[in-house]
This record gives structure tokens, sequence and C-alpha cells, in this order.
């Protein structure tokens, strides 16, 4: 493939490849209401600066197909990840606002199930890994909180490490 | 020599600060069309137009035969479906008169923030205590994942949208994700013909919702 530099490509360029559709699929696991999902897909795909969008819609998409190749993890309803404790994506909101009621959490949560493999059983670790994950810019935060669920199907779905 | 009443763009100032442009456009056209017919309905159109781009668009839809606003409430209450609050941007009298009472367990309110100078108590006093007034300050109380804003547009095509100025001090990026529904409901059947001296152009991607 020639070299080209990134900014050679224009906003209309990235705007073109990313569609709603995939991604609304993918969130259908984890939220049912349509409205719901229209309100992240907002967030996820027509939010912040274009590569955000076009970088979320791209590792999301991708993450999909992952899903959509292991049909054990699409159907998974009682999945082992989701039986525990989940945690609310709170809203960007001013300090003294931020999550002072449940309107003012975005309509996703994090199963933070998979960040138990990576800090085993220390509690504070995991909080730490939490914060990093859902604190910023919505389409950071729930892009982020998306993928781990998605992430977590996937380990559900596949064989331990030996 | 104007067959107009004298005074009646000063009448109409002070109106559409308490029932809207495109509602006082109406009722003023009304009057005028009762008082002179279709010639003096030519004449509001003409005097008062180029001031009031909506009294232009309205007169105009009078004379074409129309009699009222499209006020099209399914749109508007399936854009709603959900919402536990409702933060109004802008008055139209005849539009939140059609929609407050099929809001019974929607919470209200109205960003009191306006070009002109107007009386708030009197504009709310019409609700019955169903709308409150909320400062600039305070609109993050009104976020939420069962919260939309709703504003009134003046025409819009495939890209811009005109809306009250209030809008834009209103709509930055991020409210945008604080709302979960961003509605914005057109008041006129065509665009605007004449310059719209007392709207701002703003992206129809700022709504979730168009109506």
């Amino acid at each position: 493939m020639p070299h080209m530099s990134f900014h050679t490509l224009s906003t209309s360029a990235i705007v073109s490849f990313i569609t709603a559709e995939p991604i609304d699929k993918l969130l259908g696991h984890f939220v049912p209401d349509p409205a719901d999902r229209k309100y992240l897909l907002r967030c996820l795909l027509e939010q912040g600066p274009a590569h955000h969008r076009g970088a979320n819609f791209v590792l999301l998409s991708l993450l999909s197909h992952v899903l959509d190749r292991l049909p054990s993890a699409t159907k998974q309803t009682d999945s082992h990840a989701e039986q525990m404790p989940a945690v609310s994506v709170p809203m960007r909101l001013p300090p003294h606002l931020a999550q002072s009621s449940p309107d003012r959490y975005f309509p996703l949560q994090l199963h933070p199930q998979p960040l138990h493999q990576l800090a085993g059983a220390n509690e504070q670790q995991v909080a730490a890994m939490v914060d990093c994950l859902i604190d910023g810019p919505p389409q950071h935060a729930l892009a982020n909180a998306l993928m781990v669920n998605v992430i977590a199907r996937i380990l559900d779905a596949l064989p331990e490490a030996q | 020599m104007s067959q107009l009443p004298k005074g009646l763009d000063l009448a109409f100032s002070v109106a559409m600060g308490e029932l809207g442009f495109c509602s006082t456009a109406w009722l003023f056209v009304r009057e005028v069309a009762l008082y002179g017919g279709e010639d003096l309905v030519r004449s509001l159109r003409d005097e008062l137009g180029r001031t009031y781009a909506v009294i232009d668009a309205v007169a105009a839809d009078w004379l074409a035969g129309h009699r009222a606003p499209v006020i099209s409430i399914d749109p508007f209450i399936s854009a709603s479906q959900g919402l536990r609050k409702l933060l109004v941007v802008g008055i139209e009298a005849d539009f939140l008169d059609a929609i407050v009472p099929l809001l019974p367990h929607t919470e209200i309110g109205l960003l009191r923030h306006s070009l002109i100078e107007l009386d708030w108590d009197r504009v709310t006093a019409n609700y019955q205590q169903r709308v409150s007034l909320v400062d600039m300050a305070s609109i993050a109380e009104w976020a939420g994942n069962r919260s939309g804003l709703l504003t009134f547009l003046y025409g819009h095509n495939a890209h811009v949208a005109h809306v009250r100025a209030a809008w834009l001090r209103l709509i930055g990026q991020d409210i945008q994700t604080q709302f979960r529904s961003i509605i914005g409901w057109n008041v006129l059947r065509t665009p605007l013909f004449m310059y719209p001296r007392w709207f701002v152009e703003t992206s129809v991607q700022d709504f979730s919702e168009l109506l």
C-alpha cells in the first residue's frame, strides 16, 4: 500500500464509513430498549472528533464480527461475566451534580468480570481499572464499557488457557 | 398611507416575547384578516414582514389558504416517549398549549432566556404550575438519561435550521450527551423567505429528533 499521510484524508472520508447498524446490533446484546440504544449510538458515533467516531466504529464492528463467530457468546443471557455487579457509566456533569440520581448515568453498564482476571482478588485495583475505563468524554467511556462487555462474552465463550 | 392599526409592530414585539414568534404571527394575521381581509393581510406582510420574517411566512401561509399552524402531536409524543424531564428553549404558546396537558408525568421546564424583556411569571401562569422556569446556571440539573431538550425551529433544510439565539447559548458539546433526546420542532410550513433577523442558524445535526 503506498504511503499516505493521515492528514490527506478528509473528515467526510472518515464519516462516510460509519454506519449505525452494526453498533446498534452489538449494543442490542446489552441494552434492550431501542430508545436507549439510539441515545448511546449518538454518543458513540456522532460526538467528539471525527477520528474518535471512526475508531469507535472500527473497533466495535470488529468485536461484533468476533462475537458473531462465537454463537454461544451471542446467545448468552446468563453469562458468567454478567452475573457480577455491574457498574453504571456516569454522565459527564459538573461534579456537584454528577452521580446524584439514577438518571445521571448512561443506559449502559460495564461488566467488570474480565478485570478480575487482570487484578485477581485485588478489588482496589479493579475499582481503579473501572475508574480509568468509565472516566472521560462519553464517546470514550461508553466505547470502553461496551468493549469490556463484549470481551467478557468472548472470554466466557472460549476455553480456559492451559 | 398604511391601513394597519397604529402601533401594531410595537404590539407584536411585546406579544412575541410571551407567546412566541409563530403563535403571535398567527394571532395577528387572523385578527388583521378579520379587520380588513386579504388586502390588509397583504399590507401586514408587506410592512412588517421584513422586520419579522415569521409574519411574512405566516401571512403567506394564510394567503395560500391555511388558517392555523401545523401542530402534529403524534410525532412529538413519539419523540418524547419515556422522558421524565423536558426542558423547553423558547416559547411557542400554540405548541406548548397543545403538549403540556399530554405530558402529565413529565416535569417541564422553560429556559428563562429571551432576547427581549418579558414577564416570565405571566408566561408560566398559563400552565397552572406545570411549567417551571429554569435559569442557565441550573441546566445541568435537568440532564439525565430520561431527559429531553425541545426547541422550536423556524424552517430548516437538510443542513441548517433557524433557531433562537438562546439555543446556541445552551447546546454545547457537553450538553449534547447529557440529554437523551434533543428535539427540534419546526413550526413553519416553509423555510423563511425574508432575512431571519431574530434567529440564528444551527446545524440540524444538533438534534436527535427533527419534527
